[in-house]
């Protein structure tokens, strides 16, 4: 049971890191989104974004501001993502040794082939794992929505938001945003609550 | 008057465009039609055996650019390679067929008919006799199902890789399926500036788990634009933070579905070139007698497949999309309902220019899944047995009634029975006409009632009925057995020679059915040896 629970905490965390990503090779370009519902102030709202304490206070603070009930789901972080969920260290799997022991060819062969499969299975696994974990949060942080906020290189000039709703498993708010000079964390955190509680920013 | 000579006058679809084809294919792809064996002796799998090849030879020979070698070709090569007809080749032996024929590519295909009976406990077993219904069952409760399939295995030599798609038909249907999906899956393949098949599109409303390697932003752009045309976007993939790289997706370029699969053919061990590429009922029962290679490597498809099932019940996914933003742009489409792929593009020409971005390369490349596709019909196949010019310069067949010598009147029937069963047959296999039926009924009772024409009543025939081919035949009973023996053969009128042979010997009883049809076929099956061996 303690296992478990240790699992779901790796995965959980390990989904909160995974979504509040570093940006790399991002692209400035001009504004654009899509928003399918707006939510109302007082919606119960799982918030990811990766950064530091500060910063993360500070997005937080301004969606409570605005009358969210924001659920502290990534308040606490210790593990980082390459340590439990990171799918290229499964290109270093080798549990094919005794795969096929009839002859030494045909052992090679059959772990070329197991292994080109298990990576495949891995990544379609990766998403069912992930569809699995975003419904625990679901569950346990009792709510339907959760938002993913890029605000890393806000200062390089580009920040991005999408909204997940987890009864259905859409994606049903897409941000892109360069920004610009006069931008702050707040700036560009107005702009996405704004959004996302009108439907325009 | 007529200027050609009979062989070429039968027009038979295939065999004439093929001619014509050849002098235009220079340059040309060239594709080699191997066999297309059956697992089976029931005759409605063994007929496609000699009707396939035909039929996409008919397909492949609407693009005049392509130039078709020809199944005999094709065994030969194999004959001398000492391959066995296989249902399935490993690399090498895939690379020395295609060498020895100087093809790009490789085609050939298996038909499989299983039976499967499966018992099950007689409900009223245990209760007593004189408690049951009168209806009620006697013994176990039997049912029997029947599978027909049809697997074919395109070879492109230039990539290494071999392209299988399974076609799933009820009886009669499965031709048709089977022609048709070779015609919307294979012939755009050939094309090397699509190198693509689509047999479907997604429609507006549905669900997609879009799976690429574009960054972040590019990635939003692009859902963005897809969440306004009208689309919904699981909430999977691409939301992690650093993504799949390009090296990643095209690990998935390899795939197997329920109806399909890519892969590179196995090396050279026997036991891997012979895997099974689908999960069937039997394939599964033959693997618990074979070695583990031959598991793993079956197992792995169909763990793909149970891992892309879980995928659509966990997001509740109509599709899944792969795209490579790199080029070449590659694209597999998976309807996740059917669990089919229906979209394949193995490198989509994107017109370069200032804005082609890896935002707009897999934009156009999801525009083309969402456009409908044209499909080529099995009327579109039949036009091109039609070659412009030709007229009504098409080879006379004469089918004559055949004798009967059984010396009773009880199979007086079977005369005309098996005259219209092999007209019949043929018809549905070549283009030719009919000699009029007066001067027939005038002219044929002594052919009819010889037992081996000679060559003066053969040139006296053509001359009477303008014919190009007379199939004449006989039946009669062996008193000593009480079986039936039916006999046809089939001349060629302008040398008098006998081109093929049919014989059936059958009980009378509702076998004899089956007799006509075999000796329909048989007879179909010479001219098609004839046809296509070109002599």
């Amino acid at each position: 049971m303690q296992n478990m629970n240790k699992k779901n905490l790796l995965l959980s965390t390990a989904l909160v890191f995974l979504f509040a990503s570093q940006l790399i090779n991002c692209r400035t370009g001009d504004e654009n989104f899509y928003i399918r519902n707006v939510l109302p102030a007082n919606t119960s709202i799982a918030i990811l974004i990766e950064g530091e304490n500060d910063l993360k206070n500070a997005v937080f603070t301004e969606f409570m501001k605005a009358g969210y009930r924001v659920k502290a789901m990534n308040a606490n972080d210790f593990y980082t993502i390459a340590d439990v969920f990171e799918i290229k260290d499964f290109k270093k799997t080798n549990v094919l040794s005794n795969a096929a022991k009839e002859d030494s060819e045909a052992a090679a062969i059959a772990a070329d082939k197991m292994y080109d499969n298990i990576y495949k299975l891995h990544l379609y696994n990766f998403e069912n794992e992930k569809a699995d974990v975003l419904q625990q949060i679901r569950l346990k942080y009792k709510t339907d929505y959760i938002l993913l906020i890029q605000m890393k290189e806000w200062q390089e000039g580009y920040s991005w938001a999408r909204g997940i709703q987890l009864d259905t498993m859409d994606l049903f708010y897409v941000h892109n945003y360069p920004t610009g000079r006069s931008d702050t964390v707040q700036t560009i955190v107005g702009r996405v609550i704004k959004t996302i509680s009108t439907g325009s920013p | 008057m007529r200027k050609q000579s009979s062989y070429f006058r039968l027009r038979f679809g295939i065999w004439t465009l093929a001619l014509f084809a050849v002098p235009c294919a220079v340059n040309a792809t060239t594709i080699a039609i191997g066999s297309f064996i059956s697992s089976s002796d029931h005759p409605d799998v063994k007929e496609l055996e000699f009707r396939v090849p035909i039929e996409f030879m008919k397909v492949l020979t609407i693009d005049n650019s392509l130039k078709v070698i020809q199944p005999q070709e094709s065994k030969t090569a194999l004959n001398e390679l000492n391959f066995a007809e296989s249902s399935t080749f490993s690399k090498s032996q895939y690379s020395a067929i295609c060498e020895k024929l100087n093809t790009n590519y490789f085609v050939h295909g298996t038909f499989v008919r299983e039976v499967n009976i499966q018992e099950r406990p007689n409900p009223y077993q245990n209760v007593p006799e004189e408690l049951r219904p009168a209806n009620a069952p006697v013994g176990p409760i039997i049912t029997k199902t029947v599978d027909l399939y049809s697997i074919i295995q395109f070879y492109d030599n230039k990539k290494g890789t071999v392209f299988s798609a399974r076609y799933t038909g009820e009886n009669k249907k499965l031709l048709t399926i089977t022609i048709e999906g070779m015609a919307n899956s294979l012939l755009p393949l050939l094309n090397s500036d699509k190198q693509s098949f689509q047999t479907d599109f997604i429609k507006k409303g549905s669900r997609l788990i879009l799976i690429s390697d574009l960054d972040n932003a590019a990635t939003n752009s692009v859902m963005i634009n897809m969440l306004q045309q009208g689309f919904f976007i699981a909430a999977a993939s691409n939301l992690e933070f650093t993504g799949l790289d390009n090296n990643e997706v095209q690990t998935l370029r390899h795939i197997a579905t329920l109806n399909s699969f890519i892969d590179e053919p196995s090396p050279d061990l026997d036991q891997l070139g012979k895997y099974p590429l689908f999960p069937t009922r039997s394939a599964i029962l033959n693997l618990k007698n074979k070695n583990r290679i031959l598991d793993i490597v079956f197992k792995n498809n169909q763990n793909q497949v149970a891992t892309l099932q879980k995928m659509k019940e966990r997001y509740q996914a109509d599709y899944l999309v792969i795209v490579s933003s790199e080029k070449p742009v590659f694209v597999r489409a998976i309807d996740l309902n059917s669990m089919n792929l229906f979209a394949l593009y193995e490198s989509i020409k994107i017109t370069e220019d200032a804005e082609s971005s890896e935002v707009s390369r897999v934009l156009s490349a999801l525009k083309l899944l969402t456009e409908k596709p044209e499909l080529i019909t099995v009327k579109d196949i039949g036009k091109a047995s039609r070659l412009p010019g030709q007229g009504d310069d098409l080879a006379a067949v004469a089918v004559l009634l055949f004798d009967d010598r059984t010396n009773t009147a009880n199979y007086q029937w079977m005369s005309n029975s098996l005259s219209s069963a092999i007209t019949s047959s043929m018809k549905k296999v070549f283009e030719f006409n009919t000699p009029d039926a007066a001067l027939l009924a005038e002219n044929s009772m002594q052919l009819i009632k010889t037992e081996v024409p000679s060559p003066v009543d053969l040139s006296k025939f053509k001359t009477q009925t303008n014919s190009d081919f007379v199939i004449v035949g006989n039946y009669r009973l062996q008193s000593e057995d009480n079986q039936m023996i039916i006999t046809a053969a089939i001349y060629d009128l302008s040398t008098g020679r006998i081109i093929g042979e049919a014989s059936e010997i059958t009980s009378v009883d509702g076998e004899l059915f089956n007799a006509v049809d075999s000796v329909a076929r048989q007879i179909v099956q010479a001219i098609y040896r004839m046809a296509t061996s070109g002599t």
